[in-house]
Order: structure tokens, then sequence, then C-alpha cells
């Protein structure tokens, strides 16, 4: 092991640090150990499961199986570290989940850390009875940050859109589901196709586009009231809506210059700003986190790039951010402003695709031919995508820590996936 | 009646001892007057520095009119050989001598000194690498600085994240290792200068590209 | 025993100690759902005005593109001159040129591209004489393909712009 080590010790008077140096760290996942939660079995299945499931689909934890447990402790003081050190666990969790007609739907948990020996959380959850799963998620959460020190993402949601032939007519639905697929609710539910949702900032409002009055026109809904408007009306189409994270603009692709081009719409005063004036095809905007920048695609090198228009400077030319590969598109940033995930080809394979800003090289994430559509968690560690192939649409996940998943397939072809905010 | 009064003793003393112990954890005893003598120049201590980066060359550069000062000192102790002592005349003065034993015993106790910080930083280094769970898919070449505050007991009380690596995901797992290990549990080891010279605010930088 | 008492005293005093020498973390929460509510929508497609008869020429007019363009080929030209000469020949006739793109990219970037072609049709018949006014132009992407199929041969028909 070599040692770095910088020793500065001046004359007493003045201020004096130690400076260490750390070069090494592990990159294995943190191993954990969820001990059966006590209460009624029912309940405690499916939370476990549930719970079990969140954090390995995070990437960053081995869950140790239920068939390897030495002991069932009941409580934290009956923990002997030495014997989790064995099996060179990091973490036990342990619980109990109350489901009394009277007092509720209740889950208590801790979590002790073994390398410590002592116990490092002790929360108490309250459910919504009958919603165990959402109770189990609240769980995972508060598991993964206590560990992780980052906000966890199992309590957000995802919308998508599925397609469902029937001969040669097609159902178009717009789904909202939990972040791990399950769950799923019918948005909207229509004959024409659905493409391009979009949440708002707040997590309470969704746009699309829909073919429903016969061309491309977006619309805004409500999630909890049903409510429906149209953003603009006119003769042409309307696509591509992204929201400005404050809420207060929408960014479109408007077709009435004879192509595509971007405009802002104030969604109070409803006034339109335009944005590019190229004519090749500008579309698919989205807004950097902090709402001073604009990604978009552009055919203006003579095939799909992403470029950059700085809101500051509108009379500056649009930047171009990608130069590998021959297909750039569906760009979006990443929550803290280090880069951004995009559809990515190179010899003919369609794959998502990260590129921090200060890199000047593309990092593939997703290996499968025809993937589409990522959408990046609220946390920036997971994307989940759609990987479509002849007879269906599936979506699917990838986390920078490395894991994949796949969501639980539905029927018909799945795609579009969006992942809201931080909805807790 | 005798047995009871030595059992009332027995146990006197065995709480005196128990107290004594437990004083003894939480530093009852520990006052400035050290086993070591108190050294009237300042602490010369050789710089070891393999390869510096530019941060640490800027950090350095405010610092070396500090280590200037140190130096010449540092300089002057390394270079005495047995030939510059002053010699002891065959009158024996005893000054003399005392200088040469002071010089030394001086000399040993830097060394002494130097080693116990250097064990002492091995040691912390070696609680957080275990801590740390490094990101994967980060940039290359990333490094945070995070300061810390101990107290004596080796609680870390204060972390601050003095200069970020800019990607998020690293700094996190930085400053999760630090939180983890949250206690140096040998600094009761330390002496307690030796703890307010130097373990009491210690940076800590993480950079997996060396 | 008093000795023990005192023993256990000093050492629970110890232990106490010891223990609080880490945090805790406690939290209470309560889960929270918002209500979601699910709309159906059915299409309200316009009707077409055209006369039965010229229905029956334009009922074949379709024009095909290669990847990624929207130019017209010399072939797409000869199929475009029998509409033109259709509409210069009936002024009450209106179309609606919809251009289609292959599955291949993203369905934003193909419904841009659908447009493009859909433009590129009705600017060559816009050159021929004919108001745009009469023309109602729009794209469905990659939505509405003719073919199924993830191979070249299905790709290709559906690179198309339908006249209606």
């Amino acid at each position: 092991m070599r040692l770095f080590l910088i020793l500065l010790l001046l004359p007493s008077l003045l201020f004096a640090e130690l400076l260490l140096e750390i070069t090494k760290g592990s990159e294995n996942p943190f191993r954990i150990a969820i001990i059966p939660f006590q209460g009624t079995s029912n309940s405690v299945n499916t939370i476990v499961e549930v719970f079990n499931n969140d954090l390995i689909r995070t990437g960053e934890f081995y869950v140790l199986e239920e068939e390897m447990l030495l002991s069932i402790p009941k409580t934290v003081e009956e923990i002997n570290p030495s014997e989790w050190k064995l099996l060179n666990i990091d973490f036990i969790v342990l619980g109990e989940v109350l489901n009394e007609e009277n007092s509720g739907l209740k889950a208590t948990y801790e979590i002790y850390d073994v390398n410590k020996k002592a116990k490092i959380r002790s929360s108490t959850v309250y459910g919504i009875p009958g919603k165990l799963r959402q109770l189990s998620h609240y769980i995972s959460d508060g598991v993964y940050e206590s560990i992780t020190g980052m906000k966890g993402i199992s309590t957000t949601k995802i919308l998508y859109v599925n397609e469902i032939r029937n001969n040669s007519d097609s159902n178009y639905i717009l789904y909202i589901a939990d972040a791990d697929g399950a769950n799923e609710q019918v948005l909207l539910k229509s004959t024409e196709p659905i493409i391009s949702p979009a949440w708002s900032p707040d997590s309470k409002k969704i746009a699309y586009v829909s073919f429903e009055t016969g061309m491309a026109k977006v619309f805004i809904q409500d999630i909890g009231t049903g409510e429906r408007e149209l953003v603009l009306t006119n003769d042409n189409q309307i696509s591509s809506p992204a929201w400005s994270p404050d809420g207060k603009l929408l960014s479109l692709t408007l077709y009435q210059d004879g192509n595509a081009e971007i405009y802002i719409l104030n969604l109070k005063n409803k006034n339109l700003t335009r944005l590019t004036k190229h004519y090749s095809i500008d579309t698919e905007s989205s807004w950097s986190p902090n709402g001073t920048k604009i990604l978009f695609t552009s055919g203006r090198s003579g095939a799909p790039q992403l470029y950059e228009i700085d809101l500051t400077k509108l009379n500056t030319k649009p930047s171009r951010l990608t130069f590998e590969g021959n297909y750039n598109a569906k760009g979006s940033y990443l929550p803290n402003n280090e880069g951004i995930i995009f559809v990515h080809r190179s010899s003919n394979q369609f794959q998502i695709a990260l590129k921090y800003f200060n890199e000047n090289f593309i990092r593939p994430l997703t290996e499968s031919k025809m993937d589409e559509s990522p959408s990046v968690s609220p946390n920036g560690n997971v994307i989940v995508y759609a990987i479509t192939d002849e007879l269906s649409g599936m979506i699917a996940g990838v986390t920078l820590s490395g894991a994949t998943f796949v969501l639980p397939a539905t029927n018909g072809k799945v795609r579009e996936p969006a992942w809201s905010g931080f909805l807790r | 009646m005798q047995t009871r009064v030595n059992y009332l003793q027995a146990s006197f003393f065995s709480f005196l001892i128990h107290a004594a112990l437990f004083l003894y954890l939480i530093g009852f005893f520990y006052s400035d007057k050290q086993l070591r003598p108190i050294l009237s120049k300042p602490v010369n201590v050789s710089i070891i520095v393999e390869e510096i980066s530019a941060k640490k060359t800027k950090e350095l550069k405010t610092l070396k009119p500090n280590l200037e000062k140190v130096k010449p000192a540092l300089a002057s102790i390394k270079t005495n050989n047995i030939s510059d002592v002053p010699k002891i005349s065959s009158q024996g003065s005893i000054t003399n001598l005392q200088d040469l034993i002071n010089q030394e015993s001086e000399f040993l106790d830097t060394s002494l000194l130097e080693n116990e910080i250097n064990q002492f930083s091995i040691l912390i280094i070696n609680l957080i690498e275990a801590a740390w769970i490094k990101p994967k898919n980060i940039q290359d070449n990333l490094i945070c600085d995070i300061k810390i505050k101990t107290n004596s007991q080796g609680r870390i009380v204060d972390i601050n994240l003095i200069n970020s690596s800019g990607n998020i995901r690293f700094d996190n797992s930085a400053l999760q290792a630090v939180k983890r290990v949250e206690t140096f549990s040998f600094f009761n080891k330390i002496t307690k200068k030796t703890y307010e010279d130097v373990f009491k605010n210690i940076v800590i930088s993480f950079n997996p590209s060396r | 025993m008093t000795s023990n008492n005192k023993l256990i005293f000093s050492y629970s005093f110890i232990g106490l100690f010891i223990a609080s020498c880490s945090s805790v973390q406690v939290t209470e929460e309560a889960v929270y759902e918002d209500s979601i509510q699910s709309i159906e929508v059915s299409s309200k497609r316009a009707e077409s005005s055209t006369p039965t008869e010229s229905k029956a020429v334009l009922a074949n007019a379709t024009v095909y593109f290669e990847f990624d363009s929207f130019n017209l080929s010399s072939r797409s030209i000869q199929a475009l001159k029998s509409i033109t000469m259709l509409m210069q020949d009936n002024s009450e006739i209106e179309i609606t040129i919809a251009g289609h793109a292959d599955e291949r990219g993203t369905r934003e970037y193909n419904l841009a591209l659908g447009q493009r072609r859909a433009e590129s049709v009705a600017d060559y018949i816009e050159l021929k004489g004919i108001s745009r006014s009469r023309l109602t132009v729009k794209s469905y992407g990659e939505e509405m393909p003719m073919t199924q199929g993830s191979n070249e041969r299905s790709w290709a028909r559906n690179r198309r712009a339908e006249i209606n």
C-alpha cells in the first residue's frame, strides 16, 4: 500500500492543517441484509419483496438472500456484529409492520451498521391502508438515503405510452406507473397516436402530443383532475413539448415556417418566442436544470446532432455538442448539469449514451440494437429507456453504477418513458 | 463485623479504579504538562512529497513563506554533525554537553513525533478507504477535498466539502465515506498537544486517479 | 449487594458513554399519494370534401423517399404530375399530404422528417400554380407505418408521403 502523506507543520502561531490523501475505495455495492419484518405475513412479504427489488434496481446494493441469513435478530440489541462480519455484510435492516383496522398501516424500521457496531437510523412510516407498495417504497428510499447519502427514487413515477393493436386498429394509452412499473393507471386513452409525454416540474401536470384532432397537437393535462387544454391553436402541427424548470414556459416544435423550428411559449400570456431559424429540422428541445440553456436536435450539419442554445445569449449561434456518430438525438440534461444523455447511433445500432461536459467522448450505456427515448431519474443515477424490436416494446433501465433491469412486460408495445421529479 | 468492613474497602477501591478508568477515558488527566520537554524552537519535520498536483502547489505557494522560515532551522539541525557540535573542553564544560544532549533529544523527539503522526494518519486513511464506495462511470482525474474537525475523542464534529470534483456522485460518495467512519476511536492514544496541533483540523483529499 | 450495585453503576456509566459515540437518525413520515384521473378521447377526423370521382385517382398517390431524406426523386415527380393536373382542372379539390418515416430514430425527429417530406410534395404542387390554401400538410412520423417489420424492405415502404 502506497502512502502519500503531506505534512505541513508550521510554527504554532500559524493555522496548521493536516492533509491526507485517499487514493483507494471499493467499487463493490453496499452489502445489506434485510431481516424479514415482523408483522402479519401478507403485508410483510409484499413489503420485503418490493423493498428488496427497489434496492437491487438501484445497482448500488447487494441484498443477502434470505436463505443465507445466519440469524433472525428481533431487535438491534440481538445483533451479533462478528457473525455478520463473517458474511461481509455492511448493514442490517430490521423492521415491523402494523396493519390494524383501527390504527391503520404503519411500519417502523431500523438500520444497523455492522462496521460501526451501532444503529444508525430509526424510522416510522405511516402508510395508506391498502397501499403496501407505497409504504415499501418509502422504506426503500429511507434506507437508500441513509446509506448512500443520495435521495432515493423508489417513490417516483414514470409515464409511458402503450400501443395495443387489434387487427388493423390500434389503441394508444398513456400510462402513469410507479418507478418499478407496478400500479399502472390510465391517464389518456385514444384511438390516435400519443407521443412525447413530458412531466411538469412539480409532477402534477403532463404535456403530450396527440393526433386526435387529425394532426399532431400539444395538450396539457392535470393528473389529478383530468382537465386538458390545447397549449396553442393554429393550423399547423405542434409537437415536442418540454417544461422550463420553473414551470412557466413550454418549449415546443412548431411547423408553421415550413420546417420544424423551436419556439418558447409563455404559458401565462401565450407569447411565442422563436429560438431557431434554420431550414433544417430543429426539434426535441430540453431545458438545462437551471433553465438558462436549451438542448435540441438539429439536422443542420447533414444528420441529426445535438446542439445547445444559451437563452441569455439568444443572438449567438447554437453550439454543437456531439461529434461522434451520425445520429445523436433526444438529448436531456443530467439533473446536476454535469452532462447529457441521448440516443446515439454507431454502426447501425441505436444506443443510449452519456456525455460529460468536461469530456470530449461519448460513453455508451446500453447494448441492444434499437434503444430509444432515454429519461433520467431525478437523482441522476438511473436512466429508463425503451427497447423495441419487431414484436414488442419494453421499458428497460440502466444505472450509472452499471446495473440493468427490465420493467415487467405488459401487453402491447410500450415506449417513451418519462421520469417524474421527486414526489416525497 | 470485620468482613463487612473489608467488603466496604474492597468495593470502595473498586469504585475508585472504575472512576479513574472513566475519567481517563474522558481525558480528565490530560494536561499541557506532557512527557516530552517543551520545545523552544518551532518543530521541524521533514516534508515527504512525491508529486504535487497543481492545486497543492498553489496551497504550498501560499504557505511557502512560512516553510522558508522552517527550512533554515531544519537545515541547521540536519547539517549538524559531530564535528560542528561544540566540543566538550577539557574542563568538561557542562553547558556545552547539556546543549548537545538537548539538541540530540530534540532531534529524537522530532522523529518520534513524525512517526506517531504518520502512524495515526495511516490509520485514518485506512478507515476512510475501507468505508469509501467509489461511484462508477465517472470522469478521470476527479479530486474532491473535505475538511473535517474532530474532537479529542476522535469524533468528527464538522464536515465541509471545500473543493468539489464537479461530479455530484463522486463528492457525495466521499462525504458519505467520512460520515460513515464518524469516529476515530484511537484518538485516546494521541497526546493532547499532537491532537491540537495536528489532528484537530484535517483536510481529506479524495484522489483515486493517483 | 452493594459492591455489585456499585460495579453495575460504574459499568453502565461507561457503557452509556460509549453508546453515545455514534449518531442515530430518527425520522417519521407519512405516505402521500395524489389522485389520478383517467381520460378517454376518440378521434375527430375531418371529412374529405373531394368528389368521389377524383378520389379514385388520388387513392394510390404515394411518394417514396430515401432514408433521412425529403428530396423528391424524378419518379416521385412523375407520380405527382397527375395530381397537379387534376387540381389545376378542378379548383375545388383540396388535398391532405401526410408525411411518414420509418421506425428508425427518434419519434419527434421522424415526425419532423415526415413533415419535411410532405412539405416537399406541397412545394412542388405549389410551384405548379396550385394555391397553398388548398393543401393541408401534416406528418405522422413513424406512428402509422404502412408495413410492420424491421427490415429495409418494410422501412422503404414506410418512408412516404400519402395524398388524399
